[in-house]
């Protein structure tokens, strides 16, 4: 196996020129702009550049707060709902979060 | 200013006291003049504490804003008065110093991420950064002090201090610091440099605490603000640039010098190595936004450590060697998306496999021969410890196949079509022993069924850690997609990494619960994205091994993906998904159409 590895010195001269060559070929890149690591392909440049990112948010659609865990988000959703008292004198406000808005 | 020799309360016998001038004999009287001298510090401090509490210091009169900054003098022997330096004063009041300067300096940093600054805040970090009272000289001082406690302090000011400044930090300082670091031989001393560069290199720029809401930082009304239009004022990268600059000047004394203290390791250096460990995974770590070109040193020198990996050094080295390794390595983020690997991540896991397979790695694993074997014998042992070696060798693994695939098929570069084949027969031999050894590894310290294949263990190994769940997953795609590329294999190595198995048992880990899913996609702390990609490639190459795989539990894992799609529907349709999901979408609704009409027929 390790024949073909460059830490054997049997095959590292293959093994350079085919690194250089193939870095030759790959003459479109995109560049990530926090690192500079070079990808072929701009899907793939995307997926990496979010490993960067501190981290996602989840911003409400209706106050536009922001929330770090979505099940806080849709918690949250439950105060936007209009507050229906029944005769009983509880809310029945929508209960999967998502209100009238 | 105080022209004043000032003696504070008796040193507590809690901590060591720092190293201190000869004092002169002082007579009763003089003693409460300077206590109440002492006294009225304390309260100038407290003052000055309580102000940046409330995140103004405009009410603060200048006179006493500059008391605490002055110090005191003492007399020296020929009679003459002279400024007394930080690591003269009392422990506890340079302890209270400092802290009120590290209040100082977060509270800028949070105002400066706000964009309004209290206007003396700025003047006070304005001075500070002229070294005005040569007050930054003197925390670099503290390095050397024989009390932890101090020492701590005055690295974190500094570090805080440093993202203050930003460029406009001396280099005088940064010298100071690194060449400490390579002179002394006192782990403490050591561990105040490290500390320093680490905050530096690990700060988040614009990141509020989780209990601090908006409203908590607002200035109070008669506040005279400043307002801060600079957006670079944001950005900490130069400054980050320049302390790992610094480091990288000494970076081959220091690794040897680390090298040789872990060859003959001695417990008084378990924080110095642990923290340059982590500094040196900080460095390199994709979060810590710095370039590739920038940080290219700090890549070399990585083989040492996977020879460092053995019976003489203890589990929490062991942990922290691995986590810099597995950095190194960093497969589902960067190297699982590149078509060319640098050398360096291919190099250090070509050592990594030769070690497990010729070396036998896996035996040196620490508690591993202990009196109860793993941990003691009860419980999981150390669980963590044996999922960062399991991922390791799956990444190295991963990266090796992966290299071996990209050079071989390469047809232009006048390689025969049949390269790939020989390259690839080899290497399938060498990751099957390599593998076999792993699989030994985890059932002789783990209650798995004998049985179970390492894509299903793989998932109940890492239940409790998504990250490294998720990229074991991908590497065990990876590993399967590359070496089976010729259709499954009819032989051990097919079952042991067959993707299927590890999805099926994924969703069951789940609960077949597509908002775990969801989760997965939309948050980054995962590679989820990547995995699901590449997983709905496979099964859209191989949908018939898919369902033979799935048998009974395909109708249960197929609603799982239907469901998800739906909601990533219902995402797109409101303009809520943060990126562009449409190729997952597209391969799901394939699949389904697969499904769809393998139900019809």
């Amino acid at each position: 196996m390790f024949a073909i590895m460059p830490m054997e010195t049997e095959g590292h001269g293959r093994e350079f020129a085919r690194r250089q060559k193939m870095r030759a070929k790959c003459s479109v890149e995109f560049v990530c702009k926090y690192c500079q690591r070079r990808f072929t392909k701009p899907y793939n440049l995307m997926i990496h550049e979010r490993s960067h990112k501190d981290d996602v948010t989840f911003t409400c659609e209706v106050c536009g707060k922001s929330f770090k865990r979505q099940d806080n988000l849709k918690q949250h959703r439950s105060i936007h709902s209009v507050p229906h008292k029944g005769s009983n004198g509880y809310s029945n406000g929508y209960s999967n979060g998502y209100s009238r808005y | 200013m105080v022209l004043r020799r000032n003696r504070a309360h008796p040193p507590s016998t809690k901590m060591e006291e720092p190293a201190k001038k000869k004092q002169r004999i002082i007579n009763s009287d003089e003693q409460d003049e300077n206590n109440s001298m002492t006294t009225a510090m304390v309260t100038e401090i407290e003052s000055f504490q309580n102000s940046l509490l409330s995140q103004c210091l405009c009410n603060v009169p200048v006179s006493s804003l500059r008391k605490p900054f002055t110090g005191s003098t003492v007399q020296a022997g020929d009679g003459t008065y002279r400024m007394t330096t930080l690591s003269e004063w009392e422990p506890d009041r340079t302890l209270q110093f400092i802290s009120a300067l590290q209040l100082l300096f977060d509270l800028a940093i949070k105002q400066n991420t706000r964009g309004i600054m209290c206007s003396r805040v700025a003047d006070v970090c304005e001075a500070l950064s002229r070294n005005e009272h040569g007050i930054i000289d003197q925390i670099l001082d503290l390095s050397c002090s024989p009390n932890k406690f101090i020492s701590f302090t005055a690295s974190r000011a500094l570090a805080s201090f440093f993202i203050v400044t930003k460029e406009n930090i001396e280099l005088s300082w940064l010298d100071r610091l690194t060449q400490s670091l390579v002179s002394t031989h006192s782990p403490s001393q050591m561990l105040f440099t490290l500390d320093v560069v680490k905050r530096v290199v690990e700060h988040k720029d614009g990141s509020t605490h989780p209990l601090e809401d908006g409203e908590s930082l607002t200035s109070p009304r008669n506040c005279n603000t400043l307002t801060i239009s600079d957006p670079e004022s944001l950005d900490s990268t130069p400054v980050k640039a320049m302390c790992v600059k610094a480091l990288e000047s000494k970076w081959n004394i220091l690794v040897s010098k680390f090298d040789s203290i872990l060859s003959s390791y001695t417990p008084q250096h378990e924080s110095a190595v642990i923290m340059f460990l982590d500094l040196w995974e900080s460095i390199i770590s994709v979060k810590a936004n710095l370039s590739v070109v920038d940080t290219k040193l700090f890549y070399s020198q990585l083989d040492n450590l996977v020879v460092l990996l053995n019976s003489n050094v203890p589990g929490i080295i062991w942990r922290h060697l691995l986590g810099l390794l597995n950095e190194v390595l960093c497969y589902g983020s960067t190297l699982a998306l590149q078509d060319v690997l640098p050398d360096e991540p291919c190099s250090l896991a070509h050592l990594v496999v030769r070690a497990v397979k010729d070396w036998r790695l896996l035996d040196a694993l620490p508690y591993r021969h202990g009196s109860g074997r793993f941990g003691g014998g009860s419980g999981d042992g150390d669980r963590p410890l044996l999922q960062k070696v399991i991922l390791l060798v799956l990444k190295s693994v991963a990266v090796t196949v992966k290299e071996t695939r990209s050079d071989s098929s390469d047809s232009s570069l006048g390689s025969e079509a049949e390269d790939l084949d020989a390259d690839m027969a080899v290497i399938e031999r060498s990751i099957r022993e390599v593998l076999r050894q792993l699989d030994q590894c985890v059932k002789s310290l783990m209650p798995f069924h004998p049985e179970t294949p390492l894509s299903q263990w793989v998932v109940q190994m890492f239940h409790d850690q998504d990250d490294f769940l998720i990229e074991g997953m991908v590497c065990c795609l990876d590993v399967a997609v590359g070496l089976f590329y010729r259709g499954p294999p009819q032989n051990d190595l097919g079952h042991m990494l067959s993707p299927t198995l590890t999805f099926v048992q994924f969703i069951r880990a789940v609960s077949h619960d597509p908002d775990v899913l969801l989760d997965l996609l939309v948050s980054n702390e995962t590679c989820f994205l990547l995995y699901l990609l590449r997983f709905l490639k496979y099964i859209r190459r191989n949908w018939s091994e898919f369902i033979t795989c799935c048998a009974r539990e395909l109708d249960d894992t197929m609603t799982v993906l239907i469901r998800l799609r739906l909601a990533i529907d219902r995402l797109v349709s409101k303009a809520l998904f943060p990126y562009n999901i449409n190729p997952v979408l597209r391969l799901l609704e394939k699949c389904e159409s697969f499904y769809e009409g393998n139900i019809e027929n």
